[in-house]
């Protein structure tokens, strides 16, 4: 190879939260010199030689998935060398503000490439007096890995974080790579896509399907993203019981992206003192209380200013926008009949966050602590309309009574996406519900329980592809029935050349039975 | 009576041997870790055993390169049933860790604006 690239062969792969380990052939570290330049070429360059040894390729950022779906056996190619970023220049935008803000578009827009970790992002956003519109609630993914598989935070008018990019950079082989966006919404011009020597591709099918595609459209080699100017949280959090807390999904059910939330008077009832509407609402509830057992935690979106901030957190301090798979960390050891104690204790300590608490994104959604998991983690993130979420959390709730499961319930609500397989799909609110635990058989048990149940009472649900479930066919096609068909189908249009679509295949896809790849000579080589 | 004795010696043999296996085998029971706050992870964590020796009279030094510009983003110290077995026999002077890092990632490259 001409750029700077570090090989390991046989390397012994494993994700952040240590629940999917795998040997595979090699691992590629591909290094930027100066600018993008080397980065794109190195990418290029591994593509070339996967190819002619008919090997499989997968990019992965921060290894925060739980289920290996951006695992491959062959190569696989850490992306978090590849740091470049950079604004787009007026001369070359060709677009309108998909978020309603005065500042103008130009300023607003950024080049990332694929490496960029959200944490960098963000310090770097800020330093430029700029936010994500939406993150997770930790810090850990690349963008390229966080939008692939569908990350979200609990912004109610916002999406996904797939829902802010504009602009997919991807490199399909040697000599072929693509800036694409959608044409009924483009948002660069062709010169643009010159300064990369890429070929633009308007469209909107498969601008939609690549970009909840988990890798398997090829390397991503960057993204064009809309932020906001920079913003900060002013956050709250109380606790209720349940049965208070519910009253929220009703509400919800009735939600206009365009208008109000329709919150304000509800959240005055239960004790958080509003006038206006949220930009974040979630819940965490602990399934082994039935009073004071639910944290609603709000977050109100003000313009920046740094007279109004709290003091930065110190990295071991408890925050309102904790992921609570972090915060689960604690019960890993605990077994059996000590689940309900444990969770019941370490639920307690939740509570240490500070209403009132007002930070920029970065320091609201912050460090994760993942790797304090011993024995592995594990979770289950189910999609659900948020008019059935009562119904669905109930049914948690129930599966809960008549097994061990060693978690929180953590439910949040997110506008439905336009990515043609991402799993915030419903509208107008996705209510997701996750189920972070100790990864053990008895944890498994419990979220086929939920499956099941979710089933006898035809709850639709979807599953987040970054974490663990049921991918199987059948279960996929009744997530996401014709709109799965129209994703394959984009991925065979964007990738005609049957190698090429089983270079960017796994055993993730192949589980799914989206792999499609036609056999090659001498047989089915997947 | 005597091969009493000595089955139960052998049990016994075999009892201490498994249970010292086990507790070598298993993962460490305590550990301390120092994050450096918002720092984005490099891909892989390292991890050697380390021996202080003579009660503080040679503790060990390691040096980490993590390249120009990064600096390590967590360390992790931790130890174990056996090790803590080896620093009450030897009355302090082998106090035997377990050491983590990982360094810190490449740094974001402000390109300014794509003309």
């Amino acid at each position: 190879m001409s750029t700077k690239v570090t090989i390991t062969e046989n390397y012994q792969w494993a994700n952040e939260h240590n629940n999917v380990n795998k040997q595979i052939l090699r691992r590629y570290q591909i290094y930027n010199t100066t600018g993008w330049k080397d980065g794109l070429k190195g990418i290029q360059e591994m593509l070339g030689q996967a190819r002619n040894k008919m090997e499989r390729v997968r990019s992965y950022g921060g290894k925060w998935s739980l289920s290996d779906v951006a695992v491959s056996n062959d190569n696989m190619h850490d992306t978090k060398p590849l740091t470049f970023w950079a604004g787009i220049g007026a001369s070359n935008i060709d677009g309108k503000n998909w978020f309603a803000d005065k500042a103008s578009l130009d300023k607003r827009l950024f080049y990332f490439q694929s490496g960029a970790q959200i944490a960098q992002i963000n310090i770097a956003l800020e330093k430029a007096g700029f936010s994500l519109p939406t993150t997770g609630a930790s810090n850990g993914q690349t963008l390229a890995g966080a939008v692939s598989t569908g990350t979200h935070g609990s912004a109610l008018k916002i999406g996904a974080m797939q829902d802010f990019v504009r602009a997919l950079h991807i490199i399909t082989g040697e000599n072929e790579h693509f800036i694409l966006q959608p044409k009924t919404d483009p948002i660069v011009k062709k010169g643009f896509s010159d300064i990369f020597g890429a070929v633009l591709l308007n469209d909107d099918e498969l601008f939609y399907a690549a970009l909840v595609s988990f890798g398997s459209f090829g390397v991503i080699h960057g993204l064009i993203i809309e932020t906001l100017p920079l913003f900060q949280l002013e956050t709250y959090c109380i606790r209720i019981n349940y049965s208070q807390a519910a009253g929220i999904f009703p509400l919800l059910a009735n939600f206009k992206h365009d208008s109000s939330t329709n919150i304000t008077s509800y959240l005055n009832s239960v004790g958080i003192k509003c006038t206006e509407d949220p930009h974040h609402v979630d819940l965490i509830a602990n399934p082994y209380s039935t009073s004071n057992n639910v944290y609603l935690r709000a977050m109100f979106k003000r313009p920046y200013d740094p007279q109004k901030l709290s003091p930065e957190p110190g990295s071991s301090d408890t925050r309102v926008g904790d992921d609570i798979l972090s915060l689960v960390g604690g019960i890993a050891d605990s077994i059996g009949a000590a689940v309900p104690v444990v969770v019941n204790q370490l639920f307690k300590d939740v509570a240490k966050v500070q209403s009132g608490f007002t930070q920029t994104p970065r320091n609201i959604f912050g460090d994760s602590t993942v790797y304090h998991i011993k024995k592995g983690g594990a979770s289950v993130e189910l999609g659900v309309p948020v008019s059935q979420a009562k119904a669905a959390v109930d049914a948690v709730f129930a599966c809960v009574q008549s097994s061990v499961f060693a978690g929180f319930v953590g439910i949040r609500f997110v506008k439905n996406t336009k990515a043609t397989i991402g799993f915030t799909r419903f509208a107008p609110l996705t209510c997701t519900i996750e189920l972070p635990a100790v990864n053990s058989e008895a944890t498994h048990n419990f979220y086929k329980k939920v499956f099941a149940e979710l089933d006898n009472l035809n709850i639709p649900f979807t599953l987040h592809w970054g974490q663990e479930g049921d991918y199987s066919p059948q279960r996929l096609s009744r997530m996401y029935g014709a709109m799965l068909d129209k994703w394959i189908q984009a991925r065979k249009k964007f990738l005609p050349d049957s190698v090429q679509r089983y270079m960017f295949t796994n055993d993730f896809l192949k589980r799914c039975g989206i792999n499609e790849a036609a056999p090659l000579t001498g047989g089915t080589i997947i | 009576m005597k091969q009493n004795s000595f089955q139960k010696h052998i049990r016994f043999f075999i009892l201490i041997v498994s249970f010292v296996s086990i507790a070598s085998l298993s993962e460490s029971c305590s550990s301390v870790h120092v994050r450096a706050k918002q720092a984005s992870p490099a891909d892989d964590m390292h991890k050697k055993t380390v021996y202080a020796l003579w009660w503080g009279g040679s503790d060990p030094i390691e040096t980490i390169d993590c390249g120009e510009g990064k600096g390590l983003q967590i360390v992790s110290s931790s130890s174990n049933w056996l090790y803590s077995l080896c620093t009450v026999v030897t009355l302090g002077i082998v106090v035997p860790m377990d050491i983590e890092y990982r360094c810190t990632s490449e740094n974001l490259q402000n390109g300014g604006t794509l003309k």
